[in-house]
């Protein structure tokens, strides 16, 4: 459209343009990176020399006495066989690794079920529903965890009034937070209402794109509504899939907040994941150099999950 | 690498920052010259017109000093201080816990002060002076105590027909099954006493003769397995059992126990002295109807938990003899004496003929006290909640008192013997 | 029938979502006895206006405000341009290392948080822009900045080249034709992606609590958190707060919903 408001003059640009192009060529060879500089620079300034130093401390010993008397005492690999000796550890990881499954899997289960009443909905309720994962989107993680907490209060909250007024449970007064097996579903709860609208739009904007003679065509052979959605709809959305379930799990893996501002890693540490254990180590007990290592290892394990993430936008690309 | 980053931060500082960046260079690093002394105190210590009254007599001696006064959380104070001690400006002055003082001091993070400089230093409060000491030397002086009381509704304590004091354990557990029978309401609590209020419940096991840790050659070792801790431990569950609705998944939280018994969910609480101004100044109907006794114990008062706070000078204070001066005074007979009447507990048995109301009723309890193992590893027992999961297991019946008391034991030996 | 039933569980679905944020402002406009009720009360009655009263007449409030936006503002308006000129260069050239920046972008996304919590502090001390709001500044573009590059590809990906080839045709300049052709079908994404960088300094707490020391500094988040740990104030004036902090996000995001989700896939889908 600006295109049409220019209209072409004449003879000049093919002069112009053939005069031009050894210089053009030159300069849009460092064009890019003049462009990428501030990037780079502002990327190496604030995240490529913190990472550096993330990973001199897990080589050192770091605690509260170092830190004020700025002392450096490098220790070899003490930090990696601490923390891989530590039998935390070993709980923790595997925990957080199930942990991310569930809620990732849940997010996604849950996303594709929202996007599939999204497309199926008349649009007054497709608007309802969208914006209300939008509401939910847009609470800040904190502030979530906060009023979840208040939700599911034993004394004076809302879920268990609701439960007990429609007559699922008798929970008047019930504590959620006694077991580890509730308080983790209360996680759960919180990171799964947090994630699922990302998830449901960008999957709702997925099947935008499948074209809807397939359903028909399917349709008119006899398929089913989940023989269609696994035949047709699933493998051409399988890249969208893929990127979602891989950051669905990095993000999950990183969890923090959700926990801090609801256990606290209780009852007896059974809802500590990765990040709560790191919070501990380092910022707790200042050991900061043991919880460096275990945050290196940590990244090691995400990029091995952020390289599926890469693989598949290779596979994507080509 | 220290250029490196500067250089860094320097460009992006260049590439528009320049807005934000003089009135952020006023600030950190650059500011607290000389002319100001930084003092961090904690929310809900010493009235605030004590404090502005205490830094007008500093500033006064100091022409051309300011004192800049800032209120920190309880919440969170760990990290604030650990960054603010190790950075260029740290401040001045410091209220900390009286459980907190030994972790910083064993780190080198205060000054070394001398008992000597401040006056009633003979006669401190126990609970306080050894919490301020660290290898026979003094890093943080007593600021003012705290014990934890019953406090009451007198209002329903007349309903319910209860016409003295409860002064045992029985007594206590007669009461609140009056007032229970006097407000039948479901969620009505006689005492209420939320599950994971560890310095309310481990008086209870002092109270029996058992103890939390005892050093045993160099180890540690959790003693809370002891017969004597265990007997305490059966004694605080029946209790909380028969007489309490509280929610047994949280904390202390100051406040439902002043919303529980402000809106009438119970007649009796075990708190801090201080909750009664707070309460007094929420509910103002409720104010002449509050009484508070020591918690009774099972003959006569129970064992209480000085709690409080120190003040230390930190070791990168710029102007250490102004940030001591400002501790001295505060410290001295005639703010203490003071303090003494807003609720809190002065720093010397020498002041007990200044209180009264219940402040004496703490003084007096305070007669029997117990304090935290003295190991710098102790704060990590508390962020790991050894003790509140112990407490919660055995109110909601999830593990037996012998089961919950031993693993507790096993965690307390392995987070008190780790090595930095 | 069966539309009506689809129609009904996405309300069902819709309240789900929106309960919790109902909740929140709806506490926010009760007094305490209906808060601290055994049985609460679904619809505040009578709305009670006290708890907005409170804060919005206390200085705290406008001091993290102030603080947050000036913060805010500065990150959005750097990491955008930032970002953009190095979306062009990724989207619009084939050159050496631009795989190993796309790379090294996605893995930085990977670090844990926290993790990077003392080498952040102990570079800002060695820069002594430890308590300023630059240092808060420049942790905040560390977080953003790779993500907004990340979506703002996606969106230049999106406008076909061939659109300011023929501008440049007609004799426009490279930058002309970018400028005039490309910015403006670019702009709603650009929007998108500032409104993501904004979402992430405005509601970030634990930087902003431990490298801001001084209360006049602090942002809404560590306001809101000293509500929650102050005595006798409770979950009224606490909610009525994160009413006011989270309101602006959800109406921004309304807004944009549906140009985020765009760029979102076209970032992650096009290579």
């Amino acid at each position: 459209m600006t295109l049409t408001r220019n209209p072409p003059r004449a003879a000049a640009p093919d002069r112009r343009r053939r005069g031009v192009r050894p210089a053009s060529r030159s300069r849009s060879r460092a064009l890019p990176y003049v462009l990428l500089l501030p990037a780079a620079l502002g990327i190496l300034g604030t995240l490529v020399y913190p990472v550096f130093q993330l990973v001199a401390l897990s080589f050192q010993r770091e605690n509260l006495a170092d830190l004020i008397r700025r002392t450096t005492t490098w220790v070899g690999l003490d930090n990696y066989t601490r923390t891989l000796t530590d039998p935390q550890f070993w709980t923790v990881l595997p925990r957080t690794i199930a942990f991310a499954l569930t809620c990732a899997g849940l997010t996604l289960l849950i996303g594709t079920l929202c996007a599939l009443l999204l497309r199926a909905a008349s649009p007054w309720a497709r608007l309802a529903l969208s914006s209300g994962l939008v509401v939910a989107w847009a609470t800040p993680v904190f502030i979530g965890a906060v009023i979840w907490r208040w939700l599911f209060d034993s004394e004076f909250g809302v879920v268990n009034h609701l439960l007990t007024v429609t007559g699922l449970c008798e929970c008047r007064g019930h504590g959620w937070f006694l077991t580890g097996g509730q308080a983790t579903f209360v996680l759960v709860v919180i990171i799964v209402w947090g994630a699922v609208p990302f998830v449901a739009l960008s999957v709702y904007g997925g099947l935008l794109t499948v074209p809807p003679e397939l359903h028909e065509a399917a349709r008119v052979d006899g398929a089913g509504a989940t023989r269609i959605f696994f035949s047709i709809t699933f493998p051409l959305l399988r890249p969208v899939y893929t990127i979602l379930l891989v950051l669905s799990l990095i993000w999950d893996m990183k969890v923090f907040p959700q926990i801090w501002f609801t256990t606290k890693g209780g009852p007896y540490e059974s809802t500590v994941m990765l990040g709560v254990y790191i919070y501990n180590k380092g910022i707790n007990a200042s050991q900061f150099g043991a919880a460096s290592s275990i945050a290196v290892l940590m990244t090691l394990l995400l990029v091995g999950l952020s390289w599926l993430y890469v693989r598949a936008l290779r596979q994507e690309a080509s | 690498m220290r250029g490196l980053a500067r250089l860094l931060c320097a460009v992006l500082l260049a590439g528009g920052l320049a807005a934000c960046s003089g009135d952020g260079g006023e600030g950190g690093a650059a500011t607290a010259g000389p002319g100001t002394l930084d003092v961090w105190v904690m929310r809900d210590s010493a009235p605030d017109d004590l404090i502005e009254r205490v830094n007008a007599e500093v500033e006064a001696a100091h022409p051309g000093l300011t004192v800049r006064v800032q209120v920190l959380d309880w919440e969170g104070r760990d990290v604030k201080w650990k960054t603010a001690l190790a950075g260029d400006d740290p401040p001045d002055v410091l209220e900390m816990g009286n459980t907190d003082v030994l972790t910083y001091a064993a780190s080198g993070a205060l000054a070394e002060l001398k008992p000597a400089d401040y006056e009633n230093s003979g006669t401190w409060l126990k609970g306080l002076a050894d919490a301020g000491g660290y290898e026979g030397k003094l890093y943080g002086v007593p600021y003012y105590g705290g014990t934890r009381v019953v406090i009451y509704r007198k209002d329903l304590f007349e309903k319910a027909g209860i016409d003295s004091e409860p002064a045992t354990l029985a007594e206590l557990r007669q009461a609140a099954e009056k007032l229970m029978k006097a407000n039948p309401g479901e969620d009505f609590s006689g005492l209420y006493f939320p599950g994971r209020y560890q310095y309310g419940a481990l008086p209870f096991v002092f109270d029996a003769g058992g103890q939390i840790a005892a050093k045993e050659g160099t180890a540690w070792k959790g003693m809370l397995s002891t017969p004597q801790s265990q007997q305490g431990l059966r004694n605080w569950a029946d209790l909380v059992k028969a007489v309490s609705k509280a929610p047994l998944d949280v904390d202390t939280d100051a406040d439902r126990f002043v919303d529980a018994l402000g809106q009438g969910h119970t007649g009796m609480i075990i708190g801090q002295a201080w909750m009664m101004r707070g309460l007094g100044e929420k509910y103002p109907k409720l104010a002449d109807q509050l009484g508070a006794f020591p918690v009774p114990g099972v003959n006569g008062t129970m064992p209480v938990f000085i709690g409080g706070s120190n003040l230390v000078v930190s070791a990168g204070s710029q102007a250490p003899a102004i940030a001591t001066e400002w501790v001295k005074l505060i410290t001295g007979t005639k703010y203490q004496t003071e303090l003494a009447r807003s609720g809190l507990l002065p720093n010397s048995t020498s002041l007990e003929g200044v209180v009264e109301g219940v402040t004496a009723v703490q003084m007096k309890a305070a007669a029997r006290s117990w304090f935290t193992p003295q190991s710098t590893q102790w704060s990590n027992v508390d962020n790991a909640q050894v003790l509140q999961d112990m407490f919660q297991a055995i109110a909601s019946g999830e593990k037996s008192v012998a089961e919950a008391a031993a693993t507790a034991d096993k965690k307390i030996a392995e987070i008190l013997n780790a090595t930095g | 029938m069966k539309k009506a039933l689809v129609n009904v569980a996405c309300l069902l679905v819709c309240a789900f979502f929106v309960f919790p944020v109902y909740w929140m402002a709806t506490t926010a406009l009760k007094p305490d006895s209906d808060i601290l009720r055994h049985t609460p009360k679904l619809v505040p009655s009578p709305v009670h206006w006290d708890n907005f009263r409170e804060i919005l007449t206390a200085s705290g409030f406008w001091n993290a405000m102030r603080s947050s936006l000036l913060v805010t503002g500065a990150v959005v308006l750097l990491g955008m341009a930032v970002s953009f000129l190095a979306a062009v260069a990724l989207a619009r050239f084939r050159f050496r290392g631009r795989t190993a920046f796309l790379l090294a972008i996605i893995i930085v996304q990977m670090i844990p948080g926290e993790a990077l919590f003392i080498p952040f502090y102990l570079m800002l001390r060695d820069a002594r822009l430890l308590g300023t709001y630059a240092g808060l500044v420049i942790v905040y573009m560390s977080f953003t900045l790779p993500f907004a590059v990340w979506m703002l590809r996606g969106f230049v990906t999106a406008v076909p080249a061939e659109l300011e080839q023929a501008a440049m045709v007609d004799g426009a300049s490279r930058f002309q034709a970018f400028r005039k052709v490309v910015f403006p079908l670019v702009a709603p994404g650009l929007m998108a992606t500032s409104v993501f960088s904004w979402i992430t300094a405005w509601t970030e707490f634990t930087y902003a609590y431990v490298l801001l020391d001084e209360p006049a500094r602090y942002t809404l988040p560590v306001y809101i958190q000293s509500f929650i740990g102050r005595y006798a104030t409770d979950y009224g004036p606490q909610m009525a707060v994160a009413t006011l902090f989270t309101l602006p996000v959800v109406v921004f995001f309304l807004i944009i919903q549906r140009r985020a989700v765009a760029g979102l896939s076209a970032g992650a889908v096009k290579g």
